[in-house]
């Protein structure tokens, strides 16, 4: 990058002047990590400001350098990375004058007043960030005496006081608590007590509910809401979910590579997005309710690593509406497009003369891959492929030296669920309500205590048993149902090559050897999920998540299976990547006549992608349909409140109608609840029968079974209720 | 019926990084070269099992070899070049000694003479051995240049008038061995049962487990005394010499059981071992194909680690007496002989031998801790 890049940027009317109302200001940060390989510019010239009170978004996937920006603020940055060049001007007061915290020492005391002081700050792992070793009102106190000046006593009445402001029941009790005994969202909840500890004047919070439910994470999020109206703080908030920005920013920066390619108001951003990399994000999100299952609009490849960033605009690897000799070779300044707008592209460059591409509007621009119709669904047959009957998976629970059983946990317990051929069946609920575990059992990974898994081999034949086989006798059906798993990583043996991996079922079956024959099916399956045949040799560390994942889609399909289990195949995987992932899932669906049980957390991605939904709480299946009876009109309470949770990448909903928020966490599954398992958390809970009598799973309507008691009477709200507002 | 074509760009640069084709055994190998101090662990640990295993070449005498003369005879230096006549005599040689009686206590003692000078050649003739007991042979590498002259004594001489180098050089050979080979049985030990005992899990594992706790909870000391002394005095200097290892073993193969047994663990429940279930990959397949190959790396770092334990307690026991007994050399057993502070003081080059056991088991730490280090090339 030349220096009079450089100075163009600086140069930029990109409205940087620390006024009074900014409490922190970002210009052109650069942070790079020296390595034995060479720089890496993880912050190459980011500019953005924090308005008081507000709140900013900062979104990008993964790599791009968001996490560092937040990190560089607070001199947090790991060796071997450093700030290079840039400033950092925080303004905690606007009757002083603004410090520049780049020109800190990381190590000083300087920087450690404001951090935790003035600074407060939120990790994504909770657990992670919570020192398991000191209970939470240790740390909270710590927190608190670090900065201010008070007894003990004082200290711990102040930090009761936060526990109860971040919503933490019976706070005297959790105060002793230490962070093990705690679940996720509380331990999220007692992050941000001790990071509001000192009253801060700016949160910064890290990707702080991705590893959350979506039921924790809404409250998580109106937590942190509330506390910014409450004491007027600013937050930056760091995410990769376009959801949660509409829910939460007043302002958003887009970052892609190290830069920040967009910035302006939610509104201006969702509604009118000018950079053709923040179009294409937003265009690549399943949205909720929207009853939407046409192919997504991806965006093609994948973002670059860091050390070996394009030349010229750092998007044009990928930008559909690149310009050949200009946009790989100089890299597009920020243009000021008015009201705080600012966009680095140079097809808003009003200098730029007419291009022969329709350049002005690239919204206009139409996808390159045919927008076909969703195909007929193949002949759906009455005969289930698969049907489960009453699958129990008990784990013992072991006490004492000797191993001796104190109770169950019913990971899976009584689920009824038949999967016909050619459907795509989801099964949705939050972590820790057995729908993995029901998955691996049907897979056989796991052997369950009890019940029948019927598979009826469409080609005829008597259906068989599968939880009563053996390892053996199972040998034939395990080419029939193969499994996606969703950690790219994890689900890779690093020592084998793709050819091994992928091969792996084809060798058991002729000779031990993978022979020609063996390769060419190998190489074929590369190419039909989107990878080159070449690279059969190579070991699994040679490529990134959505790879991994396209190669876990070949070892799954390469046996011409009839049933694939998708365990959260999307989960691991950044926005634009998994587009293209679902995208290649649905296409390969259609042509191998392909059944899927596509187990997810997320629900817009079911919606996107499922026929029929089932939706799992506590070990039971509590409400089973079609996806759109079910998104328009959920029968159950829990699968309500599990649609209205969902963040919706549409801040004009953000304050339409009444959240449901679900108290407390997940029962403990090895001491469920009596009567209706859900009646802890259930809004809609009656004395009557609730908590002494359990529901069985009913028909309320035909094709529609729900296991509510009141299931017929209720009105429940879905997520679709908004689709005639704002149609698509 | 579409064709899920690959997006544009949804693959990766053409050209093969030399990283994605690369086998495990090479990234850890790239990964361990950083390391400084374990590359010069490895060298060091190299140099010693060179000694090791040509030891009788190496040594201008052999281990039993004495001059009751010379008793504790100090060392010569060896010198390259004679200045003390007119101009310069190129040449390899050593002074010899005047000795001196103390008429009171009859003690000897030894001055380097610098008139008399005793040639030194590469190559010498010197008592034969055979090498590797294949061919017959009394080339050493370096000697007295007369077989049949005066001895020379480049790190001195013991009680007996032994030549120390000749001596550490053939411990080497002994104390790496009983180190090696007592790791190797270990070894075939921890991995067997620790194995066992990770992947079929339940009852036998917790048989398994309450052995090793068992061995783990006896003090180690008192156990190698006790078993040691329980070895029939009797027994011939090999004899006792394989004893001595298996008890060494004895204790050592438990925490490689329980290092075996964790790694077990943990990999079972990993998704590509479930991935290996579900490809129909036998119980065989997938301990020998899958979960063994993921744990070579650290088992190597692990055993390379214990190896100084076993060294270690090798010299204990033989400095206590209870573990070799003289002829057979080992490092422990010529640090027997430096246990008397009067020897200590007048012949201090008997602590020799004790720098030979840090050094190597400095080299093997640093060499130990650097394969551990390198040895999983795919954290994230
Ligand atoms: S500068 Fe060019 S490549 Fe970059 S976003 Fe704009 S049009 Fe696309
Ligand atoms: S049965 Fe009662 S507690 Fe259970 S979901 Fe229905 S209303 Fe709620």
């Amino acid at each position: 990058m030349t220096s009079q890049t450089n100075d163009a940027r600086v140069a930029a009317p990109t409205g940087l002047e620390v006024g009074e109302s900014v409490v922190l200001a970002i210009d052109d940060l650069r942070t790079h990590f020296r390595t034995e390989q060479g720089v890496v510019r993880a912050v190459d010239g980011v500019s953005l400001t924090v308005p008081r009170g507000k709140t900013v978004c900062v979104v990008g996937e993964s790599g791009c350098g968001k996490s560092v920006t937040a990190r560089s603020v607070l001199g947090l940055v790991d060796p071997p990375g450093r700030i290079e060049a840039g400033h950092i001007w925080w303004r905690p007061d606007p009757g002083t004058a603004p410090l520049d915290l780049a020109g800190l020492d990381p190590r000083g005391e300087p920087i450690r007043n404001i951090r935790g002081n003035q600074i407060g700050m939120v990790f994504q792992e909770p657990m992670a960030s919570l020192s398991p070793m000191y209970t939470i009102g240790n740390q909270l106190t710590q927190a608190i005496r670090l900065h201010v000046n008070l007894s003990a006593k004082e200290a711990r009445e102040r930090a009761i006081a936060q526990l109860v402001r971040v919503g933490i029941p019976q706070p005297e009790r959790r105060f002793d608590a230490y962070p093990f005994q705690l679940s996720g969202g509380m331990c999220q909840r007692a992050m941000i007590a001790i990071a509001l500890a000192c009253d801060p004047a700016l949160l910064i919070a890290d990707e702080p509910t991705t590893a959350l439910d979506v039921t924790t994470q809404a409250r998580i999020l109106d937590l942190i809401r509330e506390l910014q109206d409450e004491t007027g703080m600013a937050v930056m908030f760091i995410t990769h979910d376009l959801g949660v920005v509409a829910e939460m920013a007043d302002e958003v920066v887009v970052m892609y590579l190290g830069t920040v390619v967009e910035r302006g108001t939610v509104t201006d951003i969702f509604e009118r997005p000018r950079h053709p990399y923040t179009q294409a994000l937003l265009e690549s999100v399943p949205a909720i309710g929207r009853g939407d299952r046409a192919r997504l609009r991806t965006i093609a490849g994948m973002v670059p690593h860091p050390d070996d960033r394009p030349t010229g605009c750092p998007f044009h690897t990928r930008c559909r509406s690149a310009m050949p000799g200009l946009c790989d070779v100089t890299p597009p300044a920020a243009h000021d497009l008015g009201d705080g707008r600012v966009a680095a592209c140079h097809l808003l460059d009003p200098d730029l003369p007419p291009s022969p591409t329709p350049a002005v509007a690239p919204v206009a621009i139409e996808i390159t891959e045919p927008d076909h119709a969703v195909p007929p669904d193949p002949q759906i047959g009455d005969q289930p492929l698969l049907s489960v009957r009453q699958l129990r998976m008990h784990f013992p629970v072991t006490k004492g030296m000797f191993g001796r059983v104190a109770g169950h946990v019913r990971a899976v317990d009584d689920v009824d669920l038949d999967i016909h051929p050619g459907e795509t069946l989801g099964l949705v609920g939050e972590s820790g309500c057995g729908k993995t575990t029901l998955g691996r059992c049907i897979a056989r990974a796991l052997d369950p205590t009890g019940g029948q898994i019927h598979y009826q081999d469409p080609a005829g034949g008597r259906p068989v048993d599968l939880a009563r086989l053996t390892n053996t006798q199972l040998h034939p059906y395990r080419r029939e149902i193969r499994v996606i798993f969703q950690d790219p990583f994890g689900s890779l043996n690093p020592r084998k090559t793709l050819l091994q991996i992928i091969a792996e079922p084809l060798r058991n079956r002729w000779s031990g050897r993978a022979d020609s024959a063996i390769e060419d099916q190998v190489a074929e399956m590369l190419r039909r999920v989107g990878l080159r045949p070449e690279y059969m040799r190579r070991y699994p560390h040679a490529f990134s998540g959505g790879e991994r994942q396209r190669v876990n889609i070949a070892r799954a399909l390469i046996t011409n299976p009839r049933l694939v289990i998708a365990d959260e195949a999307v989960s691991a995987l950044d926005v634009s990547v998994r587009a293209q992932i679902l995208n290649l899932l649905r296409d390969l669906q259609d042509e191998y006549r392909l059944t899927y049980l596509f187990i997810s957390h997320d629900l817009s991605v079911v919606e996107h992608l499922c026929d029929r939904v089932a939706v799992m709480y506590l070990g039971k299946i509590v409400e089973q349909t079609d996806t759109g009876a079910l998104y328009a009109g959920p029968r159950h309470p829990y699968t309500e409140a599990l649609l209205s949770a969902v963040p919706r990448p549409d801040p004009r909903l953000r304050d339409t109608g009444a959240r449901i928020r679900l108290g407390d966490d997940l029962p403990d599954p090895a001491d469920p609840p009596p009567g209706c398992p859900f009646h802890t958390r259930c809004p809609h809970r009656r004395l009557t029968r609730c908590d002494t009598e359990a529901p069985r799973l009913q028909d309320v309507t035909a094709g529609h079974a729900a296991s509510c008691h009141y299931a017929g009477e209720l009105a429940l709200a879905g997520a679709a209720h908004t689709r005639g507002e704002h149609g698509a | 019926m579409t064709q899920p074509t690959p997006e544009p760009g949804a693959t990766v640069a053409a050209e093969p990084r030399a990283t994605s084709v690369a086998p495990p055994r090479k990234l850890l190998w790239w990964r361990f070269r950083k390391h400084r101090l374990a590359m010069a662990g490895l060298v060091v640990t190299g140099l010693f099992c060179f000694v090791a295993v040509f030891a009788d070449f190496l040594a201008p005498y052999d281990s039993g070899h004495f001059n009751a003369d010379y008793t504790y005879a100090p060392p010569q230096a060896l010198k390259v070049v004679d200045t003390s006549g007119d101009g310069w005599d190129w040449g390899l040689y050593v002074n010899g000694y005047l000795s001196e009686r103390d008429p009171d206590t009859l003690e000897q003692t030894f001055t380097v003479d610098e008139s008399t000078r005793i040639p030194v050649r590469l190559f010498a003739r010197g008592p034969s051995y055979e090498l590797f007991g294949l061919f017959e042979t009394d080339i050493h590498l370096i000697g007295p240049a007369d077989p049949d002259g005066q001895p020379m004594y480049l790190l001195g001489a013991d009680r007996l008038g032994r030549d120390l180098v000749s001596r550490i050089v053939h411990g080497t050979r002994v104390s790496m061995s009983v180190g090696l080979v007592g790791v190797a049985v270990a070894f075939v030990l921890g991995i067997v049962l620790g194995g066992v005992s990770g992947y079929v899990g339940g009852r036998t594992d917790t048989v398994i487990q309450r052995m090793v706790e068992f061995f783990m909870s006896l003090p180690t000391l008192p156990l190698w005394l006790g078993l040691a002394a329980a070895i029939p005095r009797d027994w011939g200097p090999l004899t006792r010499y394989f004893a001595i290892t298996v008890v060494l073993s004895f204790v050592a193969w438990t925490g490689l059981a329980r290092e075996v047994r964790g790694r077990f663990l943990s990999l079972r429940e990993e998704d590509f071992v479930t991935a290996a279930l579900l490809d129909g990959v036998g119980r065989a397949g997938i301990i020998f194909r899958h979960i063994l190959p993921s744990l070579t790396s650290h088992l190597i770092a692990t055993l390379t680690l214990s190896i100084p334990a076993m060294i270690l307690a090798e010299t204990a026991l033989s400095f206590l007496g209870l573990g070799l007994q003289p002829p057979v050399v080992s490092w422990g057993v010529l640090l027997q002989e430096a246990q008397q502070i009067r020897v200590i003081s007048s012949a201090p080059w008997l602590l020799l031998p004790g720098l030979a056991v840090v050094s190597v088991v400095l080299a093997l730490n640093f060499l130990g801790d650097g394969l551990r280090d390198a040895a999983d090339p795919y954290r994230r």
